[in-house]
């Protein structure tokens, strides 16, 4: 076919000239054959799964420059609620990239170009958006005072129903808003309220313990309403339940300044963490004897509340050693933790009255003084008190009762001459005291003065020598018989027809000479 | 669509390496057949012998530019003498010998059939001339062996990669634990060779060579139904492997490449040549434009063969 | 004309000829095969580490993927770390999928410069000076787990944060993770939680039958 005369080689360079051929329509023949070929329907999967790069350098870069966005937006309002924080761009969900949550088109800087495909906000046209993630939420968010329902709002979501509350309501803008791990949620009461008063939903959440579950203690027994008055936020308290009326600096401190969080039973702090003891008796735990209500209050009500000590404390200082916090003499709880040098602040002495007759041979005391008998002592006050406790507060007066002068023969009425307004009164302390008494301690007889002698002294030579009259020393009565034999006596007045004579001499001879 | 690593350079490489290594067969078979003196001239062996060198280098230039820190440092390329787990070590071995080899072969072909390059080597190297055809035979004998490493070490190491990418490591049937790339890759080779240095290249030179030649028609015919056994084969397993070899199979069969596939490589390829040959068995002879368009045919088949099964490599489902 | 006819012997010739032809192809394909499987790696390096991903916990957020990014100052969308999605469209579960740094690994094998080998806790690193960027054993993970840097011209990949972990930090990806799917530990500490999650069998290799021995990640899977 080709001319004999041509060189033989030029097979060669033909041949590769073929093969270049062959490789040069293999090379077209690709995008050729592809374009002509059947498309196989790419499977649709989750935008992120891919998870084609963030991509998202280009978005950031405008929507962290106010003048980028003032120069692309609508408005300057737009301008103003597209800025996004570059800080809150450090958070979990915004490292995943702005494109893999919102779509759109990335690295992209014309605006148009790059919001082509944008879900601009994804709880609310993908309410199920987060829940691809977020798979296993709990109905109630374990560890926390909140039984929130969250099942109800997730489980909503899933049916495409979420009554119009959407993760970001509470949640905030997750990717650039707030961070979930360290920040705060911005989830609020006024979500739930405004739908579940409008609405007149079932739940109408008025009982806050419905969802909220209280930390303290009191919250058996108090309401939440109680002291919350904002459903807003918790800082928000009144004081009026408070057992004690704060008064003061105590009024407006917070709650945990004095207790321990969560518990309101008892305080956490003692008094002294603020207060300097100026009184250098007791200890530096107040409450011992104080209450917030003030100081001098709480002192005096402590005071006025006190018993006084109805014996004497000369040698008795330690009273803690009888008044034990068991037994018949013990403190009340409240003074389980008082010392003793405090016991004197509050209790005044009011030692009891003396003992003003002579003990001796007097042991039983109950028998004068018990009930129904003759001195009974006060039966409100004694009670139940032993014999050998009266000396406890009682102490012998050390007085010795005046004898009685006189003979009291025909004077037993003894409130005749010594009852007040009378010859000769008692003294005030024998005050309402009756007649029965007076023998008990005045002993009748016993060594009157010398003015008090009726009959003349120097009767027959008699001469100061009282024993003359007066054996034994007993001066209760008088014996004429020592000089004037009763035989001849008897006999005289027997013949004069006076009988009984006996004792009665001085009756009818006063000063000692015959009538 | 398949893996992303090996693109068209690998795809070109790979049918360079077959095509140099076949058209280095056919040279070296009618040199050793003695087929290549019963004329004065023989553009099989001219041709096979001269271009196989030539190609099977820029094949391996085009390797070396698909490299990365191997392009920018060479001196690196001398690593990949030292991992014999690796059928890329073979490959580079096989390569340092087999180029060479064709070249000196080309040198000596081209010694034979030009006078001015006859006279230049008389004049200085006379000894070469004296045992010129000696020498070629060696060569051919020699370099026949490693063409058909050639051929065939580029099936091993696609093939190599086994689970990875099932299409690529699929057997030839499935209780023979043989993959059938490597035999694919070797008729192809062989194909295209002959595609190149007969059908066309003897064809233009000498239009009634195929009537000199009738065994070439036949083993053209065998040589396109052993190809398309071994493709019918290759996707029938892989279909029934299910998973990334049945995907592969798809996207050829009627995906993305069924138009590469279907015209490319079986029309093109595979029928037109058949009903040529097949014609020209039947009739006595067929036209130089016949002819000549069933070896284009077949090499641009060779080529996209190749593409196509490296653009559907589809790795492992995971 | 002796020319057209075709001997005898040229017949014999060339039918010896094929036949040698595809005898040596034949025996060509079988030494490769034999030869490579006797090159082949048999030693098992001890895996000291594990790296458990649970899938019922993974949901796919890709921080893992983010973090990877991050540590290895790759450009934007690569990662060493990719997640696959299975299961259908309403249940779908995640399979994060790194290198899983294999006993039996592929891509030491195939690599023609050993730049790619074991490191002595059985982690798989790469020796950046050696690598030409051949891409042989990107291609040849079946695990898809190696990427090109077209930057550097070679072959990259998780290596397991070997810095931070033999420090006794976690790697980049398990700190990354929020909600506990990735658990990182010493399978050589026998109290270790992945040495017992991987000896009660609950965290098993990926793709066993990928036959690559993945001894440092382990998945556990539901179902």
């Amino acid at each position: 076919m080709f001319p004999s005369h041509w060189p033989k080689w030029y097979l060669i360079p033909l041949s590769l000239a073929v093969v270049a051929i062959a490789v040069v329509v293999g090379l077209l023949s690709e995008p050729v054959g592809q374009a002509l070929s059947p498309k196989v329907t790419p499977v649709p999967t989750m935008y992120f799964v891919n998870y084609a790069a963030p991509l998202s350098a280009e978005c950031a870069k405008c929507h962290t420059d106010p003048q980028a966005l003032a120069a692309s937006a609508e408005s300057p309002e737009t301008a103003k609620s597209a800025y996004i924080d570059p800080a809150t761009l450090n958070t979990p969900h915004a490292r995943l990239g702005c494109i893999t949550c919102h779509g759109g088109t990335g690295n992209q800087s014309d605006k148009n170009a790059a919001h082509e495909g944008l879900i601009a906000d994804l709880s609310k046209s993908h309410p199920q958006d987060c829940l691809t993630c977020h798979r296993n939420l709990p109905a109630e968010i374990p560890g926390d005072n909140l039984r929130t329902p969250h099942g109800a709002v997730v489980n909503a979501a899933w049916e495409g129903s979420t009554c119009g509350v959407y993760c970001s309501d509470c949640h905030g803008a997750v990717g650039h808003g707030f961070d979930p791990v360290t920040g705060a949620v911005t989830c609020s009461m006024s979500v739930c309220l405004n739908c579940h008063r409008e609405r007149n939903l079932g739940a109408r959440l008025t009982d806050c313990d419905t969802c909220h579950v209280g930390p303290h203690d009191v919250a058996q027994v108090l309401s939440c309403s109680d002291c919350h008055t904002s459903t807003e936020t918790w800082k928000q308290t009144t004081l009026k339940v408070h057992p004690i009326q704060l008064v003061g600096k105590h009024a407006t401190t917070t709650c945990f300044t004095c207790h321990k969080w969560p518990n309101f039973k008892g305080l956490s702090g003692v008094c002294s963490d603020c207060h300097k003891r100026p009184h250098d008796f007791g200890n530096d735990n107040c409450a011992l004897c104080h209450t917030p209500q003030g100081w001098a209050e709480s002192a005096k009500a402590l005071v006025a509340a006190a018993n006084p000590i109805p014996h004497p404390t000369q040698g008795r200082e330690d009273c803690r050693s009888c008044h034990g916090v068991q037994g018949a003499m013990s403190l009340p709880a409240d003074h389980k933790d008082r010392t003793n040098d405090t016991c004197t602040v509050c209790h005044a002495l009011a030692p009891s009255p003396a003992i003003l007759h002579p003990v001796e041979g007097r042991e039983a005391c109950l028998a004068c003084h018990g009930e129904g008998k003759i001195a009974q002592f006060p039966v409100a006050t004694h009670a139940g008190r032993a014999e050998a406790t009266c000396t406890t507060c009682h102490e012998p007066a050390g007085v010795t009762p005046l004898p009685i002068s006189h003979s009291t023969q025909g004077r037993e009425d003894c409130l005749m001459c010594h009852a007040p307004g009378g010859i000769k009164p008692y003294p005030e302390t024998h005050t309402g005291w009756g007649n029965m008494l007076c023998l008990l301690c005045h002993k009748a007889g016993e060594a009157p003065t010398k003015a008090a002698h009726v009959f003349p002294q120097d009767h027959d030579g008699a001469a100061k020598n009282c024993v003359l009259c007066h054996p034994k020393n007993d001066f209760t009565t008088y014996h004429c018989d020592t000089c004037h034999a009763p035989a001849g006596m008897t006999q005289v007045h027997g013949a004069r027809g006076i009988k009984d004579i006996q004792n009665k001499c001085v009756l009818c001879h006063p000063t000692g000479k015959k009538p | 669509m398949g893996q992303t690593a090996w693109g068209w350079l690998i795809a070109i490489y790979l049918f360079l390496g077959g095509l140099g290594a076949g058209s280095f067969l056919m040279a070296a078979f009618f040199e050793l057949s003695g087929w290549r003196y019963r004329a004065k001239f023989c553009p099989v062996a001219l041709v096979g012998a001269t271009v196989s060198g030539p190609l099977v280098a820029l094949g391996s230039l085009l390797l070396i530019f698909d490299l990365g820190a191997g392009r920018t440092e060479p001196w690196r390329i001398f690593y990949m003498f030292t991992h014999f787990s690796s059928v890329m070590t073979w490959g580079i071995y096989i390569l340092s010998i087999f180029i060479p080899l064709a070249l000196v072969y080309g040198f000596l072909e081209l010694m034979e059939s030009e006078p001015w390059l006859k006279g230049f080597v008389s004049a200085r190297l006379p000894w070469l001339l004296r045992n010129g055809r000696t020498y070629r035979r060696w060569v051919a004998a020699v370099g026949s062996v490693f063409a058909v490493a050639t051929a065939v070490y580029t099936g091993v190491l696609i093939s190599d990669v086994g689970p990875a990418i099932p299409l690529w490591s699929q057997p030839v049937l499935p209780f023979v634990r043989i993959p059938m790339l490597p035999i694919l890759f070797f008729i192809s080779a062989i194909s295209t060779g002959m595609g190149l240095t007969f059908d066309i290249s003897a064809t233009i030179a000498d239009p009634e060579i195929q009537r000199r030649f009738r065994i070439m028609d036949l083993s053209h015919i065998l040589l396109i139904g052993l190809e398309n056994i071994a493709i019918g084969l290759l996707f029938i397993s892989a279909l029934s492997s299910g998973g990334s070899a049945a995907e592969s199979a798809r996207i050829v069969l009627y995906g993305p490449l069924a138009v590469v596939f279907w015209v490319g490589v079986v029309l093109v390829g595979l029928v037109f040549p058949f009903v040529v040959h097949a014609y020209a068995i039947g009739r006595g002879q067929h036209s130089l434009a016949s002819g000549v368009g069933s070896g284009v045919g077949i090499v641009i088949a060779g080529l996209l063969l190749r593409y196509m099964i490296v653009y559907a490599g589809i790795p492992a489902a995971l | 004309m002796s020319e057209t006819k075709v001997s005898r012997r040229t017949f014999l010739r060339y039918l010896l000829g094929t036949g040698a032809l595809a005898a040596a192809g034949g025996v060509g394909v079988g030494l490769a095969h034999g030869a490579q499987a006797a090159l082949a790696r048999t030693d098992e390096p001890k895996a000291r580490y594990a790296l458990i991903i649970d899938t019922t916990k993974c949901v796919g957020c890709g921080a893992c993927v983010r973090a990877c990014n991050i540590r290895n100052h790759l450009p934007e969308g690569k990662s060493y770390v990719h997640i696959v999605q299975k299961g259908d469209a309403k249940q779908p579960w995640f399979m994060p999928v790194q290198c899983q740094h294999c006993a039996d690994a592929p891509c030491a094998r195939v690599c023609p410069t050993r730049a790619t080998y074991h490191h002595e806790s059985g982690v798989v690193l790469i020796n950046e000076k050696l690598c030409v960027g051949c891409k042989y054993c990107e291609v040849a993970c079946p695990y898809q787990a190696r990427t090109f840097d077209e930057e550097r011209g070679v072959v990259d990949k998780c290596w397991l944060c070997l810095d931070w972990v033999s420090e006794g930090k976690d790697p980049a990806c398990v700190q990354s993770c929020v909600l506990g799917a990735r658990i990182f530990g010493r399978l050589d500490d026998p109290t270790s939680e992945v040495a017992q999650l991987v000896a009660s069998g609950k965290a098993k290799p990926l793709h066993p039958e990928f036959g690559t021995h993945p001894a440092v990640l382990h998945y556990i899977i539901e179902g």
